[in-house]
């Protein structure tokens, strides 16, 4: 540790801090115009210079380290003269158009300006006169405000790794910009607009909306994806004006992606659901919430007295909180009496569900930032820059700031590769081979963990036997991979201090997700890269709570907490503090529900917040499936493409206008605060289940989101510690958080695994059947700037991508003669869509990639219930 | 065999040199003489350009100086065919000339081979000593005994900051890297300056040879030479030295036949003169904007690539085999306490002779103008000399006893710098020569720090004032702050240093700054709005050429009368002045 004396106070701090972080430990402010604590010091504004006694001249206090014994100065007449020359020589150009600038109120110059008194200035000159830029999406570039500090140009660098921006020019002409000046196009992110000290970039939906101070800031969770980012939502007169990332907040510390900043707008949308609906001689009439539960009650009640619970089957959104997503299961199974319920499509989960069965816990074992502290990054079928933006950025801090080497095992040539030292483009679905190869060259040539392995695992001898038919010669035939790639990327890997592997999942998953996972798992415990830090497997789930509808229950054959609803011990506990019977016979997946639907199975469907129609395989079967239900609720904040099938719609409110807790992609229990009323008569969907339920003669629980959560917390160990008062931190809390003094779990597995040891569970690789006649791959799902149904709502992400595409890899393209843009056909067994092409390098020739949402030409059209790869024709127009 | 060798290095070529060769070729073709006919790099007398070597039969070596093509057949006809050499031209011979006395205080250990060899062969290069330093070096001497040698020798990096040179091998060799780099830096941009270009283009084996000895002492099996790309000339010779090196085996696999192996590179730079900073010219070379970036980790320890990497300048590489040839003693016996060997210099300006010199340290400032090169032209006042381009600053004449050593020279606010020295006379305004030099800086900065980019633009808006006359009297205190804060507190050296001329000529010319502000006078006529033109009506004849002359019909006056101009409407362009032949216009 250093100690040394700033103003006179001492402050020890370890070796290698920077004298402006010692001020701050040592509560002294010192001002500065170009330092975030996300970006490399660049020392370019020199405003936070000091001095040190003894030492002439200044020196800037954000990359001088601190010394032993050091004495510095930071308010003498010598620095502020200094600050007040160069303040003076900001304003000479900059505009002084405070009164119409968005920054007012919390510009960092305007701050200093104020603080220092600068009302004059020694100095004249023009002011500057460039061009704004009042084109590019989401982001206004005012050049004439900026004052050159770099911090925009860092972040998109550093932290984002677009470089789209950059300096130009040299010297007094010097600014910012695109390359020739272009408007941007990039993943608008909005980090840039998110450091600018100043207004020279402004968050377009906000422009000259409100005064910062006139806001209210309200700190939740964003509502996309798994990554679960604390998202700062600014309100005012009922309306959202403005959101952003707090850089002393959340996993994410301030970066977001394009949706979490700019795709909100669908909450304000004139097309949400203000009232409940009733269908009446085929189309919609506008109802009471007295009339509609009374009308839902009444028919399931119907149902479950004519034929029982089994026929009401239930599908909900992992979008729900964990409040609702348990009193939903509660609802369902205790209430109505079926165990039939699921989410994700029912496959989607079955990599955390993997991990379970060979580690112990159902999730991902380490925490999202730790990954830009690993060494090497597996990034395993998973498209992060499409899927999970802001740990995309965790691999390139990684890679940018620790050298780390990041290995892309993708069937496409996914835009992770701009920073992989390994591209392994495999054959589609041939990943686990891959893996399995990887593990075999780590045995032969002795880099596995041998302590580890014989002293935490069990199993290797099987692991080992199977592997045996995975030599080199044979994987590089399975996969398409040059053997000395993934031979080296596997030395690499087993050498690592902290190798680190991220699966994505979602309901774009195929079948073989369990079997990625258990490759992953066999490839950490072989190489002792789990139970530690900074390595470990990441399952990035697709929605914002996939991780918490799997603790809640949310399965056809796991209680909340997996509590395994086949053994009556479980059962009992469950029903005893419930005081509710629950069905023994376990439940059907949403798959075999929809099957089962179709066969005239299921009479009443009750569907929260789920959109199957769109998101499940095989669009055309599952609308009919959908036809044959009797009668079917879909409770959602849109008019859904399923909700349209519905008799009864239920409005239900977003997740900026409700209370609960959502559990990220790394076991991270996080509050959601309410910042808006839900439009109209929509409601909560905690409220909508607790009357339905009070209808149906049970009170589900107490009303609030903080009751229910301590009735979770009584029945679900993994949860035992987790309440509202402890949640109300900046990080939340991570599960297992056993009891009310548990400090939450970082990363698992450290001293044991829950079974003892971790298993090791050999996975085979199937090559799919060979098919002739559709000759195109078919990946589909999410994209950058869509996730599921409600990113479609906001106008701003539908100007982006507003419709469907296939991407056609330029080799396929100028075979086929095809251009970018042009209409074409594709087919399967499943169905058939139109679609227009997108030409791009990031497909692999002979695959295609259509995203999952969309409705009716969207990928689901083709895909099928057997959840292989799709195999698809493709014609011309 | 009679040879006869014209200079080619960039100087003489713009002399006129390449006509001069082609006219040789020619009538040694036509008459078909017993001659070889080569080229060789700067010979240092750039006031004599072109120069031509003759190698008589005899062993005789004759210099001939401002050749041009006419006089090539007369040289050829009078001293080849009849050996009578044509005594008048020749500047440096047997027989004792003028400029003889341009050699005497000169020491040439950087150009020892400039100016004598073909520095399009190796073979000529290896025959004058080159490549055996290499040799002694792998084959006798230990990486670390490279460096001892080097250290023993007290260089001091001939870039400008003048670090020991032994001292920065020897940290790139202890950075622990699986790879590291070795860089020349020739990116030489200072007005006035071309020393690196000159040794580039005259001898670029000693550099290849500097730089492989340097890769061989720290552990580096690359290197990169960054030379800006408007020395084209510099480049072609690089390039053939480098394949030629490479054809010999002095570069590539098993160098010697042991298991040493370098290779270099060229790249080339865009013109940014900041790219001479090291941190921005690793960024240029990897391909990123030139910005410097702050210094630790220093490049010994994380440069190109994030490798460790040892930078030095051309001449620093230039040295290196001598001092492994002649041995640390030999360099440390020369120069004084605190700088050993010598240093180049570019001279430019009023001098008589300017050109290119090689001096011991300690030699003074006035053994150069007034030794060397023979005094200012027409007769007129040495008024001061700027050393160290535009980070450096004005030395006035009454210090022309200071020694040549970096610390001397930094005491009186200049730096050692690269070695440009433009020299000025008593025609020369310090106000404007501080002006020329920071609207240099202004533009060549990077733009990063504020004081810089900011503060450098401003006090150029406040030089420009006081030489058009609109100075007032707190300029001078705004410009010093401004300057102080400027040098304090920028990050790199182009910043710390860009406001030395105005610190310097403030410093020692203040008084001419004053009379530009409240007199409104430029007391070496040079800025021409605070001139003002007078006709004295007892010289004028009344020709009119005057008034004729003048863009602004500002001159008027009968035929024959005395003229007269009109302050008022004078534009002050100097026309008049220039026209008339009786000396009856008066500048003030």
């Amino acid at each position: 540790m250093v100690t040394l004396t700033i103003d006179g106070i001492q402050v020890t701090v370890p070796p290698g801090t920077m004298i402006l972080e010692a001020a701050a430990k040592a509560g002294i402010k010192i001002p500065t115009l170009c330092n975030s604590k996300r970006l490399i010091p660049f020392g370019a504004c020199r405003v936070c210079v000091v001095q040190q006694k003894g030492r002439r001249g200044l020196m800037p206090a954000c990359f001088n380290p601190v010394r032993n014994g050091m004495e510095i100065l930071t308010n003498t007449p010598d620095i502020i003269k200094a600050r007040k020359i160069q303040l003076q020589l900001i304003l000479i150009s900059h505009p002084l158009d405070c009164p119409v600038c968005d920054a007012g109120g919390q510009c960092e110059l305007q701050n200093l300006v104020y603080e220092y008194g600068v009302s004059e200035n020694s100095f004249k000159g023009e002011k500057a006169n460039l061009a704004t830029d009042h084109v590019s999406p989401f982001i206004e570039r005012n050049l004439n405000r900026c004052i050159l500090c770099g911090m925009c140009v860092r972040i998109c660098d550093e932290v984002v790794g677009a470089n789209e921006i950059s300096f130009l020019n040299r010297g007094f002409k010097m600014k910012i910009g695109t390359d020739f000046d272009r408007p941007m196009n990039c993943e608008f992110c909005g980090q840039c607009v998110s450091v600018c000290p100043v207004g020279a970039l402004n968050d377009r939906m906000f422009l000259h909306k409100a005064r910062p101070w006139d806001m209210k800031e309200t700190q939740t969770i964003c509502g996309y994806c798994g990554v679960g980012c604390t998202l700062t939502v600014g309100t005012k007169n009922g309306r959202i004006l403005r959101v952003r990332g707090d850089e002393s907040r959340g996993v994410n510390q301030g970066t977001l992606c394009v949706k979490g900043r700019f795709g909100w707008e669908y909450v304000h949308s004139p097309e949400r659901l203000t009232s409940p609906l009733i269908k009446k001689d085929g189309s919609f009439v506008k109802a009471t919430w007295e009339e509609a539960i009374g009308l839902v009650v009444k028919r399931l009640k119907e149902i479950k007295s004519e034929k029982g619970g089994s026929a009401i089957a239930g599908l909900c959104s992992p979008r729900l909180t964990n409040e609702e997503l348990y009193s939903y299961q509660k609802l369902m199974r205790g209430v109505l009496g079926t165990n039939h319920i699921d989410h994700a499509g029912g496959y989607s989960y079955a990599a955390p569900l993997a991990l379970r069965e060979s580690l112990g816990y159902a999730a991902s074992t380490n925490s999202i930032n730790e990954i830009r502290k690993a060494d090497v990054i597996i990034a395993l079928r998973s498209d992060l820059s499409e899927t999970h933006p802001v740990i995309k950025s965790e691999g390139v801090l990684a890679v940018k700031r620790r050298k780390a080497k990041l290995i892309v095992v993708n069937s496409r040539n996914i835009y992770l590769n701009k920073f992989s030292a390994f591209n392994l483009l495999v054959k589609p679905g041939s990943e686990v081979a891959l893996i399995n190869g990887m593990m075999q060259a780590i045995l032969q040539e002795g880099l596995a963990k041998e302590e580890f392995v014989s002293s935490r695992t069990e199993g290797i001898e099987a692991l080992k036997q199977s592997l045996k038919n995975y030599s080199p010669e044979k994987v590089e035939a399975l996969t398409g991979v040059s053997r000395a790639s993934f031979v080296e990327a596997a030395r690499l890997f087993a050498k690592a201090v902290g190798g680190v592997i991220l699966i994505s999942t979602g309901q774009a998953s195929e079948k073989k997700d369990r079997d990625l996972a258990l490759a992953a798992s066999n490839l950490t415990l072989l190489t002792g890269q789990i139970g530690k830090e900074n390595a470990g497997i990441f399952i990035l789930g697709e929605k914002n709570n996939s991780q918490g509808a799997l603790d809640m229950g949310l399965t056809p054959g796991w209680l909340p907490g997996y509590a395994n609803l086949g053994n009556p011990s479980e059962r009992e506990r469950f029903e005893k503090s419930w005081k509710l019977s629950i069905p023994e016979q376990e439940g059907m997946g949403a798959l075999s529900i929809l099957q089962a639907a179709e066969e005239g199975k299921i009479a009443g469907l009750y569907i929260a917040g789920e959109n199957p129609l769109v998101a499940y395989p095989d669009s055309s079967r599952t609308k009919k499936a959908l036809a044959a239900v009797d009668f079917l609720v879909v409770q959602d904040c849109f008019l859904s493409e399923t909700a349209s099938l519905a008799q009864v719609v239920l409005p239900a409110a977003s997740f900026v206008e409700k209370d609960g807790t959502f559990t990220n992609a790394d076991r991270r229990v996080q509050q959601v605060r309410p910042g808006l009323y839900p439009p109209g008569q929509a409601r909560p969907d905690l409220w909508i289940f607790q009357q339905l339920s009070k209808s149906l003669g049970y009170k589900l629980n107490d009303p609030s989101a903080k009751a229910v959560m301590d009735e979770i917390k009584n029945l679900v160990p993994l949860y035992g510690g987790i309440d509202y008062a402890r949640l109300d931190n900046p990080l939340g809390l991570q599960w297992p958080c056993s009891s009310a003094d548990h400090p939450g779990t970082p990363f698992l597995y450290e001293k044991d695994f829950p079974a003892g040891k971790g298993k090791f569970i050999p996975v085979e690789f199937e090559e799919g059947p060979a098919e002739t006649e559709s000759p195109w791959f078919l990946i589909t799902g999410p994209t950058m700037v869509h996730s599921g149904s409600l990113s479609l709502m906001s106008p701003g992400l539908t100007r982006l991508q507003g419709e469907s595409y296939v991407q056609v890899h330029p080799e396929d393209a100028r075979k086929l003669g095809l251009e970018d843009n042009q209409k074409v056909i594709l087919r399967s067994k499943q169905g058939q869509i139109t679609v227009k092409t997108l030409v791009s390098w990031n497909a692999a020739p002979g695959l295609l990639f259509v995203p999952c949402h969309f409705g009716q030409v969207g990928g689901n059209c083709l895909t099928g219930r057997d959840l292989t790869i799709t195999k698809v024709q493709l014609e011309k127009v | 065999m009679k040879q006869v060798i014209v200079g080619m290095a960039t100087c003489g070529l713009s002399a006129g040199a390449q006509k001069v060769y082609e006219k040789f070729e020619e009538v040694i073709r036509e008459k078909n003489l017993p001659v070889t006919l080569k080229e060789t790099g700067c010979i240092g007398m750039c006031y004599r350009e072109v120069l031509v070597e003759l190698q008589d039969g005899d062993g005789q070596n004759y210099l001939y100086g401002e050749v041009t093509p006419e006089r090539v057949g007369e040289i050829v006809e009078s001293h080849l065919l009849q050996n009578k050499p044509l005594l008048p031209w020749v500047v440096r011979g047997p027989h004792p000339t003028e400029d003889d006395s341009f050699f005497v205080k000169q020491k040439r250990i950087v150009l020892r081979n400039c100016g004598h060899i073909d520095p399009n062969s190796i073979d000529a290069s290896i025959h004058a000593g080159g490549y055996h330093a290499l040799r002694k070096a792998l084959l006798e001497y230990s990486p670390e005994k490279v460096i001892d040698e080097v250290t023993g020798s007290q260089l001091r990096g001939r870039g400008g900051a003048g670090f020991p040179t032994g001292v920065k091998w020897g940290f790139a060799r202890r950075s622990a890297g699986d790879k590291k780099y070795v860089i020349c830096n020739a990116d030489e941009g200072d007005p006035g300056a071309f020393m690196d270009r000159s040794v580039l283009e005259g001898d670029p084996h000693s550099v290849i040879e500097g730089m492989i000895i340097c890769g061989y002492a720290i552990g580096a099996k690359e290197g990169y030479i960054y030379v800006r790309a408007e020395y084209p000339k510099a480049i072609q010779r690089l390039r053939q030295a480098i394949a030629q090196a490479e054809e010999r085996g002095f570069l590539g696999e098993n160098i010697l036949q042991t298991d040493f192996r370098f290779r270099i590179k060229i790249k080339e730079g865009a013109g940014a003169f900041v790219c001479g900073e090291e941190t921005a010219l690793i960024a240029s070379i990897e391909g990123r904007r030139g910005n410097p970036r702050l210094r630790p980790p220093f490049p010994a320890v994380s440069g190109l690539w994030g490798k460790p990497t040892n930078i030095n300048n051309v001449e620093t590489f230039a040295n290196i085999p001598w001092i492994i040839l002649n041995g640390a003693e030999a360099f440390a016996s020369l120069g004084t306490d605190d700088s050993k060997g010598t240093k180049v210099f570019a001279l430019t300006g009023k001098i008589k002779r300017g050109g290119l010199v090689e001096v011991p340290m300690g030699i003074t400032i006035n053994e150069i103008i007034y030794d060397i090169c023979s005094g200012m032209r027409e007769g007129k006042q040495f008024k001061a000399v700027q050393m160290g381009g535009p980070s450096g600053g004005c030395i006035p004449a009454l210090m022309g006893q200071i020694q040549i050593d970096y610390a001397q020279i930094t005491k009186t606010g200049a730096i050692m710098g690269s070695g440009g020295m433009v020299v000025m006379d008593e025609s020369t305004c310090m106000v404007d020569v501080a002006k020329f030099f920071l609207n240099f800086t202004q533009n060549e900065s990077c733009g990063k720090c504020v004081f810089c980019r900011l503060g450098t633009k401003r006090m150029l808006e406040i030089l420009e004032r006081i030489t058009e006359g609109k100075g007032k009297g707190s300029d001078l205190d705004l410009l010093e702050d401004l300057a102080q804060k400027v040098r304090e507190t920028s990050l790199c050296g182009l910043g710390q240093t860009a406001p030395n001329p105005v610190l310097t000529t403030l410093r020692y010319f203040r008084q001419e700054y004053e009379t530009h502000i409240f007199d409104r006078k430029c007391p070496a006529h040079v800025c021409s709005p605070l001139l003002t033109y007078t006709i004295l009506p007892n010289c004028c004849t009344g020709c009119g050429r005057c008034a004729k002359s003048c863009p602004a019909q500002a001159i008027s006056g009968e035929r024959k009368e005395p003229h007269f101009i009109q302050p008022e409407q004078c534009v002050k362009c100097g026309r008049c002045f220039a026209s008339c032949s009786f000396g009856a216009v008066f500048k003030d």
